[in-house]
């Protein structure tokens, strides 16, 4: 199972449960054809500046809907015609080099300043500057000092936040060859973190190494049966030797990401050297049995076997561990559980069941741990509906190389959320469906500021959708703290960002008199709760304006962020935190935001994993601005950038 | 990550949904006596040792497979000397395998094993599986036995790189290049690709992990053409799924540009782009014009050849590291070819057309030559394309699709014939399909205006008929019954087996249609009582030259069963002792039949030699055979006309009769050419 694969079939999932949410079709209209066009040359950013050529330019936003892509000629020239009016976004992309947009602050970060064309009008001389990508070069071996071949190598960026080291799994990846050597390239400058992943074809308890005492019994035991095999008495054997596996490696040598080595890259260099080897670690197993509340085994059980929250490992141990150790965790007919090959560290292991019979979603099962992982997404998303899991039992528990036996856990019934999806202004022509409202509780304590932890979260939680009465419930939660989400239809909610759009935005979620949609919910044991009343609207708030120089001239390129001033909303996923780009003559536009007090801050650049972290908003406030939304008001705020910002 | 590789990943998660059903039907592991306790006293051991220098290979990992391992376990282990902890003993329940890991001198010990047939097979970096004598022969193991000295023999693994440039001397980056290996398993050359590799920012490569043995490198493209309107359409489908996943992705990797849109060039209302095509994930930017022409990157073979006659074919020996494997990579002016697509309904919308090779140049479905999907209209539109002389070939399915046809316009060609495949297999038997097999020309005009028909494909119908005086098969055994339909040619270009279509109950059938070519045919869930004595289409017996199936429908298909069941049993002698590793060889007499399609394949009968060196045939099907035993070593290599012509000059010539138990006794042939 490698990081890569993982992504992908993440991705993969989400796009086939989208299409079954979404499968409405839209208007077919072309393309319109315009009269605008925009040209420019790529070039190296080194001195002095030469000509890149074969370079990708790929061309989006305006009202086209399919990107464009033209290629740089030898001179390092492109040319887009034939452009209907509009803002368009530039992005150069050429193997080995770091891809940059037009107008980004850092090379390989932030998505740059949309280019704004009218009709008829011909930009050119753009100018987009690309990085040669930086190497990272070494060789794997394995304990014994030989090469270790087909190692998957994941590079993973490292930033420290507020004091806080934040990774991140960047897309070069590389495979250590057949003499161990590996090599990523096209990295941007930075710091990074190397994690060898060995190639575990043998992921089923762990690999015994044979002993030395076991030898010597066989050699004894030969000389008494001969080859031939005449059976005779032969002493009883000697215990087989400890079970072992290869365990994902950082550089220079630890499992631990909090003590991985980091690796310091400038503009363009290479770093050879960065050898390292892989570890092989004693494995364990555990065993046990499940019994559901009535003391008998349950019907329907499927088991995660996770990292635990507050362990150093990272969001990726997570993810990759739910796929790997998860997918391992058996629940037989008679409740039996058994795992094994299960490296030392914190875990979390966590049973889902249902009183129904199987055919719900828990039913599912997809070959391989890239289908472990696909089935734990598609259980969190599909929990909530009729015959999902409805009982749950957790334990913690700590693996240090010796198997655990007799674990015993009873399933419990889970607490539900439940409530009612109310359209506000609805057409009763056209009624809005509430069975295409998304609703998900996300864990909480999973979660914390980074995308990759709130896909954890998420995997950890529960979801569902609402029910054509309009009612929904998601069903099956332990007891904690949970984040509850609902997606208006035809767009998708994930990682606390939105897409696509229906003109629904989501109002209010009323739990009694407190509105929940951006707080969390704690769920305490035997307690459901009901009567959320979630409202959309199609009042949306807008706020709109341009940003401007000192001089009132067009600025372009600042992310704008836009946050609650109420800092108890500064929470993983809010609402009430957004951002935006605006076009290259200024504009912004943010929709769709709840009524209410908010600031509101240019920047210079922005990633999008600071935006929850309440740190990284605290430091925005003294120079933000504050505005006040009502109820489907539509403002308009134009920002000038002060002289020393 | 690009649309494509999610592209791909989509399908591939869709093609992993659709095997769940056939998941589910997997036989449980055979069940053994259920009372008596099992006893679990028998042990083996060994070395793992290099098959050239007979060194100790460190660290390899052995993997021991038990049926009876698996019944022991799944009876609580009773009778075990060192009882296996529980889960390791649930473990080798759930599959019947263990893993030990060889000790500083290859050394491996498995003990507490139940008796039963050990399975035992290697791993270790670095090194192949050679196909050792005891991987073909598990031993037996019996109660209190060690059965020691077993030695497992690994062959190094060759490597093949070298540096891959474009015309201007740079370095082609993050391409992929593949081997492809020649050999010659069953008469005909077959082409299988094995290895691949990516190269790197210095357009480096490295293609590891090969078996010894023969293979042309090559820098596979496949110029794959999507009409932007499919696109277009699908906004809310997968285009706009992409557009949607982007700013999670974008979030995921930090802010890092990802972009996730086509990485193709727009050439009027078409989306064009130049890349490794099926199974290659990576897409590259096409070339420039050349003198105004649309220009292409086509398949290129070491040392530059674009087409396989003119490829260099190199030999790697075990442990071989060939470097210096370095070419140019060079755009070719194309043309454009262009038309309409219908089926008996009407216009093809949404159809996934490839042009490969004429046969005779470099036949290979995997790697065609460029790729397209028609419109909604039925044209379509093939940018990029060289001069030569192609075959189009498309499908269509009329089963139920399993995706919604607008979802499927969105889909790059090659995932869209791997569903529309995919269509074909999981609508059951008699899947019907409508099938292009059209021959183009090119040369260094644009090839415009065609008008290409989809037509149905051929069906295959009879009867099986059985004869003899044995209980004819129940009508319910009969609809168990299922004729299968397996292309010759090894590596079906279908990745999901042979069409199979079951029996009515007065023993009829009808096949499914089937694209044109040479199939084997077979009848699966015969009782035992019976024996294959025939097959014949139009009087003519295709069971060794195989079946060649063409445009027309084949009506009069018999396929006959015999209740007298005639064998071929004997000893096999050896001049030396202990008896080498054998084989046993039985092929028709009439052997150069099959050799031309690689039917042959289907109508040998090889048999390891056991220890005890008795042979058995259980089923011979009347006819006249030649036989021979021997050593495995001579059956390694190229097994073509001149091997099969050297094993009939040393073969016996032997004639079965219907009902006839024979006795043929064999010496060994230690050399046979």
């Amino acid at each position: 199972m490698t990081a890569r694969l993982s992504a992908l079939v993440i991705v993969a999932a989400l796009a086939l449960s989208g299409v079954a949410a979404s499968a409405q079709v839209r208007d077919t209209t072309k393309t319109p054809v315009g009269t605008a066009s925009i040209s420019g040359v790529v070039v190296s950013a080194t001195s002095p500046e030469t000509p890149v050529r074969r370079v990708l330019v790929t061309l989006g936003g305006g009202s086209i809907k399919v990107p464009s892509a033209a290629i740089t000629d030898d001179a390092g020239a492109f040319q887009f015609v034939n452009l209907p009016e509009g803002a368009y976004t530039l992005v150069a992309t050429r193997p080995a080099y770091v891809t940059s947009a037009y107008g980004a602050k850092t090379f390989g970060r932030g998505s740059g300043v949309p280019v704004s064309v009218r009709a008829g009008q011909n930009v050119t001389g753009l100018t987009l500057k690309m990085l040669h990508g930086s190497v990272i070069a070494g060789v794997v071996r394995d304990p014994l000092g030989r090469p270790a071949p087909d190692v998957e190598i994941i590079a993973m960026a490292v930033q420290t936040v507020n004091g806080r080291r934040r990774t991140t799994p960047v897309l070069q990846q590389s495979r250590t060859d057949g003499r161990g050597e590996y090599r990523v390239y096209g990295l941007a400058p930075g710091d990074y973190l190397i994690r060898a992943q060995p190639n575990s074809r043998i992921d089923q308890g762990g690999i015994r190494q044979t002993t030395a005492a076991e030898v010597d019994w066989a050699k004894a035991a030969s000389a008494k049966s001969g080859s031939a095999g005449v059976a005779a008495e032969i002493p009883a054997p000697p215990p087989s030797g400890r079970p072992v596996a290869y365990t994902p490696t950082y550089y220079p040598g630890s499992v631990d990401a909090a003590q991985a080595g980091v690796v310091s890259l400038g503009a363009n260099e290479e770093r050879a050297g960065i050898d390292f080897t892989t570890l092989l670690v004693p494995v364990a197993s555990i065993s046990g049995t499940v019994v559901g509340p009535d003391g008998q085994p349950p019907r329907n059980a499927q088991a995660q076997l996770a990292p635990a929250q507050g362990s150093t490992t990272t969001s990726l141990d997570m993810l990759i561990g739910m796929a790997g150790a998860g997918g391992g965790v058996r629940i037989g007919a008679d409740g039996r559980l058994s795992a094994s090959g299960i490296a030392p560290g914190r875990y979390r292991l966590l049973i889902r069941g249902s009183l129904a019979g199987p055919g719900g979603p828990a039913g599912i099962s997809l070959p391989g741990a890239a289908g472990a992982l696909a089935s734990s997404i598609a259980s969190s998303m599909l929990g909530g509906r009729a015959g999902g899991p409805t009982l749950w039992a957790a334990e913690e528990l700590t693996i240090d190389g010796h198997d655990i036996t007799g674990l015993s856990l009873q399933l419990q019934t889970g607490v539900s959320v439940s409530g009612k999806i109310v359209f506000e202004g609805d057409d009763p022509q056209a009624p809005a469906d509430p069975s295409r409202v998304t609703v998900a509780a996300n864990d909480a304590a999973r979660e914390s500021r980074s995308a990759m932890d709130m896909l954890a979260g998420m995997l950890q939680g529960s979801g569902g959708s609402g029910l054509k009465d309009g009612s929904f419930t998601v069903g099956g939660l332990p007891p904690g703290a949970y984040r509850l989400t609902f997606g208006a239809p035809g767009t998708m909610a994930m990682l606390g960002m939105t897409t696509g759009s229906s003109g629904w935005v989501l109002k209010s979620a009323m739990l009694g008199d407190v509105d929940i949609a951006d707080g969390l919910i704690d769920v305490k044991p035997g307690q459901d709760v009901s009567g959320i009343v979630a409202t959309f609207t199609k009042m949306a708030t807008q706020i709109s304006g341009r940003l401007q120089d000192a001089a009132g001239g067009a600025v372009s390129g600042f992310p704008i962020v836009v946050f609650s001033t109420d800092r108890a909303r500064w929470s993983a996923g809010s609402r009430r935190i957004v951002s935006a780009k605006p076009a290259s003559d200024g504009t912004y536009k943010i929709t769709g935001l709840p009524p209410g007090e908010y600031f509101l801050a240019a920047l210079t650049d922005l990633d999008p994993n600071d935006l929850y972290d309440p740190a990284f908003l605290e430091g925005l406030v003294g120079s933000a601005f504050k505005i006040t939304l009502a109820d489907g008001e539509k403002k308009v705020q134009d920002l000038r950038m002060g002289s020393g910002s | 990550m690009n649309t494509r590789s999610v592209v791909i990943s989509v399908a591939a998660v869709v093609a992993a949904c659709a095997g769940l059903v056939a998941q589910g039907a997997q036989a449980p592991p055979a069940p053994a006596a259920q009372n008596a306790p099992m006893v679990r006293t028998a042990s083996i051991s060994g070395r793992v040792v290099d098959a050239d220098t007979g060194e100790a290979v460190i660290g390899a990992v052995v993997k021991l497979q038990m049926r009876t391992l698996a019944a022991a376990a799944g009876r609580g282990a009773a009778g075990g000397r060192g009882a296996l902890p529980l889960s390791a003993a649930e473990q080798a329940a759930a599959n019947g395998t263990l893993f030990v890991m060889g000790d500083s001198d290859g050394r491996f010990v498995f003990h507490d094993l139940p008796k039963g047939p050990a399975q035992l097979s290697v791993t270790a970096s670095g090194y192949v599986d050679n196909g050792g004598g005891v991987l073909r022969r598990p031993p037996m193991l019996d109660d209190g036995q060690h059965l020691g000295g077993i030695s497992l023999t690994l062959a190094k693994v060759a490597s093949i790189s070298g540096v891959i440039t474009d015309e201007a001397g740079e370095p082609l980056v993050g391409i992929t290049v593949r081997a492809l290996s020649r050999m010659v398993p069953m008469g005909a050359p077959t082409y299988k690709l094995t290895g691949d590799a990516r190269t790197d920012d210095r357009g480096m490569y490295r293609i590891d992990g090969l078996f010894p043995g023969k293979y042309f490198v090559l820098v596979p493209q496949t110029p794959t053409t999507v009409p932007i309107a499919n696109l277009e359409k699908n906004s809310d489908g997968l285009g706009g799924l992409m557009s949607a996943v982007n700013p999670f992705i974008e979030a995921l990797t930090g802010g890092a540009q990802t972009s996730m849109g086509p990485t193709g060039v727009r050439v009027n209302d078409q989306l064009w782009q130049t890349g490794a095509g099926v199974g290659g994930a990576v897409s590259s930017a096409p070339p420039p014009p050349v003198n105004g022409r649309v220009a292409t990157y086509q398949t290129t073979f070491y040392p530059g050849a674009t087409q396989l006659p003119q490829a260099g074919l190199i030999t790697v020996r075990s442990g071989e590291d060939r470097v210096g494997v370095d070419w140019q990579v060079r755009p070719t002016a194309s043309a454009r070819v262009a038309g309409v697509l219908s089926g008996p309904d009407g216009p093809a919308a949404n159809i996934s057309i490839r042009l490969v090779n004429s046969p005779g140049t470099n036949d290979d479905d995997a790697l065609p030559v460029a790729m397209t999907t028609t419109s909604g209209d039925g044209s379509f539109a093939f940018m990029g394309v060289p001069a030569g002389s192609y075959i189009a070939k498309a499908q269509q399915t009329k089963s139920a699709s399993a995706m919604p046809a607008g979802l499927m316009a969105g889909l790059p060609p090659e995932a869209a014939e791997l569903m529309a495949q995919m269509n074909q297999r999981t609508a059951g038997a008699g899947g019907e399909m409508n099938l292009l097999r059209a021959p183009v020309s090119v040369t260094d005009r644009d090839v415009v205006g065609l008008s290409w028909g989809l037509r149905p494909g051929a069906h295959v119908s009879g009867r099986v008929l059985f004869e003899g005086a044995a209980t004819p098969p129940t009508s319910q055994q009969l609809q168990n019954m299922q004729v299968s339909l397996a292309s010759v040619m090894p590596g079906s270009p279908s990745p999901f087996g042979p069409s199979t279509s079951k029996l009515t109950t007065d023993a009829q059938f009808k096949t499914g249609s089937q694209a044109p070519g040479t199939y084997f045919v077979s009848l699966t869930g015969v009782p035992a009582a019976w024996m294959l004595k025939s097959i014949t289409v139009g009087g003519r017996d295709v069971s060794t030259s195989g079946l060649e199936i063409g445009d027309v429908d084949l009506a009069d298909a018999v396929i006959m069963y015999t209740d007298r069941i005639s064998s071929l049993t004997g000893l096999v002698h050896a001049d030396a002792s202990p008896l080498p590793n054998a084989t046993v060889i039985v092929i028709p007499s009439d052997y150069r039949v099959g050799i031309a399609t690689g039917a042959i394949g289907r109508r040998q009968i090889t048999q390891a030699v056991p220890a005890t060196g008795t042979y058995n045939i259980a089923r011979l099907p009347p006819g006249d055979y030649l036989v021979a035993a021997v050593v495995d070593d001579a059956m390694a290599g190229d097994r073509d006309q001149n091997f099969y012509d050297a094993l009939a000059r040393v073969a016996k010539p032997v004639t079965i009769t219907a009902g006839e138990k024979k006795s043929l006794d064999l010496t060994i042939t230690v050399k046979i050419r």
